[in-house]
């Protein structure tokens, strides 16, 4: 029996638009920052978001991400025309030992050790050098940053100069897996922990547009007594809640649109599934995109005016924050102007 | 009457901070003197704990909680936070904590309900379904209590119908919406939930601890959001100690004097100027030693 192939179909084909580009660019005010969530293994969803907005006219004037979506920075920022094809190779390559080194089995056993984290993080550095050419945030094309969480003070800090890969890995500490990182005699560690969505710094660093890349979600995690289920939903909410602050504060001041991202992930840290996972948001951005396209169609001749200050979405992406909901700008499935 | 007067009703606000909620002894026993008294208190983990105190009997707050903590500082099983959270690790140990917690908190208030303090009391606590803070005003104080203080892994999440409910200071460590939400019209926190620490301290810290300090500082981001959005709405007093380790009970009460001059130094500077009897705290804003982020 012939196995059915999943393969996106094009999108003109469907209907949703004529060929060519989506139209968008003259809508954003500049400049236009593109926003990655951190999000571990989850990461491989923005390869897919990525390759939606190629199908549009939209290009980046600033990039900033957290965690893994600030590796994505750097490889978007190295340079933007390549960047697809080498997320490509990046995303079926990259695992859990390309990351840790060491097997499960001697992290595990440092457990009881008094150490800073379970696993160093000689192999990440090796990695991330071998995939990126650039060593100074000046060698990128686009100005990119990373953030990662002052260990000391808790505070997000946006690093956009010098030391590249140093960045990168303090942005992307999980903390207790991987050891803070020291930069100018400070300590940092995964930006997960005050900005893991920077949208606010993108406001605060002056972006005019806020274009959200995310990661995706796991299924909901059951509500149970045990401490690991409990521990997991904790996380969910904090994490949660602090995506919807962000998201909130740049929504009162610029433009701000977030993508659609699969909800039905594996584990963050599961490297099997990427494929999948990129395929899945490629689709959902891309119908997301020709639809905010239609929802602010002119006709020919007529220039649209620029997107107001609001959160475009398809609905609300999540529901803790009363003041996100006022800011919501719907966008319909299949809108025709 | 007061020389530092604020429109009523006025809550008192408790954050979480686990040992170095103890300070809140000191802040409180600072706003009495001046002769500043709440209609209203709340409170958010360990926060809840001296709120409930106070709402029992104000007038004998200060010994009251000295005499609670200094029993709960000399209780070996609940003073080792590490081994409290391995035995919640190890699953059914979590109970055993719960237990020991309950017993000192039953040697104060007995079987009360919410409804006999003498004071309007809140506890705050996260929904584990919906991810939201809830409120609990109508409950045994103890249960209420315990619920409040259901620190993940540390504690077992206490069932509530057919919700969980766990520690308040995960999603509300500054419960001031829920002092609104109350009726407040003038709000005084005493904040002892900051998760910084110095900068020499992150020196030595071992895997499992800067994961905790990460936890605390994912906690912690929601307080500027939460402290912003009160103080637009009415005058919102905070009282910030961010010295002393939370995770050191059985020295908690070491932080009473540093609560007592930050309190003296915050509330000092609201007080009446050029002659004046009493001065009026009515303009809604932030006041105090809390630093919010960038806007």
């Amino acid at each position: 029996m012939a196995t059915q192939l999943h393969v996106p179909k094009p999108i003109a084909a469907a209907g949703m638009r004529p060929r060519g580009p989506v139209q968008l660019q003259s809508l954003l005010p500049r400049p236009v920052t593109f926003v990655m969530a951190g999000g571990g293994a989850h990461g491989c969803v923005q390869w897919g978001l990525l390759q939606a907005l190629a199908e549009t006219d939209i290009t980046p004037d600033a990039l900033i991400g957290t965690s893994a979506g600030s590796l994505t920075c750097a490889i978007v920022g190295e340079d933007p025309l390549s960047a697809l094809s080498r997320l490509s190779y990046v995303w079926s390559q990259l695992d859990l030992d390309v990351l840790v080194g060491d097997s499960w089995m001697s992290i595990l056993s440092s457990a009881t050790k008094r150490r800073r984290s379970l696993a160093d993080n000689t192999t990440e550095r090796e990695t991330l050098e071998s995939i990126l050419v650039a060593r100074a945030f000046e060698e990128l094309q686009l100005p990119a940053a990373a953030v990662a969480t002052d260990l000391a003070t808790g505070k997000a800090t946006a690093f956009d100069s010098g030391d590249l890969v140093t960045a990168l890995l303090a942005s992307s500490a999980i903390p207790g897996m991987l050891p803070p990182v020291t930069i100018n005699g400070r300590y940092y560690i995964d930006g997960l922990a005050s900005a893991n969505l920077p949208a606010r710094l993108a406001v605060e660093r002056g972006a005019g547009t806020v274009i959200v890349l995310d990661t995706g979600s796991r299924e909901p995690v059951p509500v149970a007594t045990s401490p690991t289920k409990v521990v997991a939903r904790v996380n969910g909410i904090l994490n949660a809640r602090q995506r919807s602050a962000a998201l909130a504060f740049a929504s009162t001041h610029v433009p701000t649109i977030v993508l659609p991202t699969p909800q039905n992930l594996g584990a963050a840290l599961n490297f099997r599934g990427t494929m999948s996972a990129a395929s899945a948001s490629y689709e959902l951005a891309r119908t997301f995109l020709a639809d905010l396209a239609a929802q602010h169609e002119r006709p020919t001749g007529a220039t649209a005016p620029l997107l107001e200050t609001a959160l475009y979405a398809r609905r609300l992406p999540y529901e803790h924050d009363p003041d996100l909901r006022e800011h919501l700008c719907p966008v319909e499935s299949g809108a025709r102007p | 009457m007061s020389q530092i007067r604020f429109p009523r009703p006025l809550a008192f606000v408790f954050s979480g901070g686990l040992a170095r909620s103890a300070a809140q002894i000191g802040m409180c026993e600072v706003a009495l003197e001046l002769g500043i008294k709440p209609e209203i208190v709340v409170g958010s983990s360990t926060g809840a704990i001296n709120a409930a105190v106070f709402a029992k009997d104000p007038e004998n707050f200060g010994p009251a909680a000295r005499d609670l903590w200094g029993g709960v500082a000399q209780d070996k099983a609940l003073t080792s936070i590490w081994r409290s959270t391995l035995r919640g690790l190890a699953g059914g140990g979590s109970t055993r904590t719960q237990t020991m917690l309950r017993k000192h908190l039953h040697r104060v208030f007995l079987d009360m309900h919410q409804s006999e303090l003498a004071i309007n009391f809140v506890a705050v606590a996260t929904d584990l379904s919906s991810g939201h803070s809830a409120a609990i005003e109508n409950s045994n104080v103890v249960d209420s209590l315990i619920t409040s203080a259901a620190f993940p892994i540390i504690m077992a999440p206490m069932p509530d119908g057919k919700d969980l409910l766990i520690d308040g200071s995960v999603v509300a460590g500054v419960p001031v919406s829920q002092a609104l939400a109350a009726g407040a019209k003038s709000i005084i926190v005493f904040d002892t939930g900051a998760s910084e620490v110095n900068d020499d301290d992150v020196e030595s810290l071992g895997w499992y601890e800067v994961l905790a300090l990460a936890f605390t500082h994912l906690i912690r981001g929601q307080a500027d959001h939460d402290l912003a959005l009160a103080s637009t709405s009415v005058p919102v007093v905070v009282i910030s100690q961010a010295t002393g380790n939370p995770f050191s009970l059985r020295r908690a009460v070491d932080a009473i004097p540093e609560g007592r001059r930050l309190a003296a130094e915050v509330l000092l500077d609201l007080a009446p100027r050029h002659g004046k009897d009493f001065r009026v705290i009515s303009k809604p804003g932030l006041y105090g030693n809390y630093a919010l982020g960038p806007d």
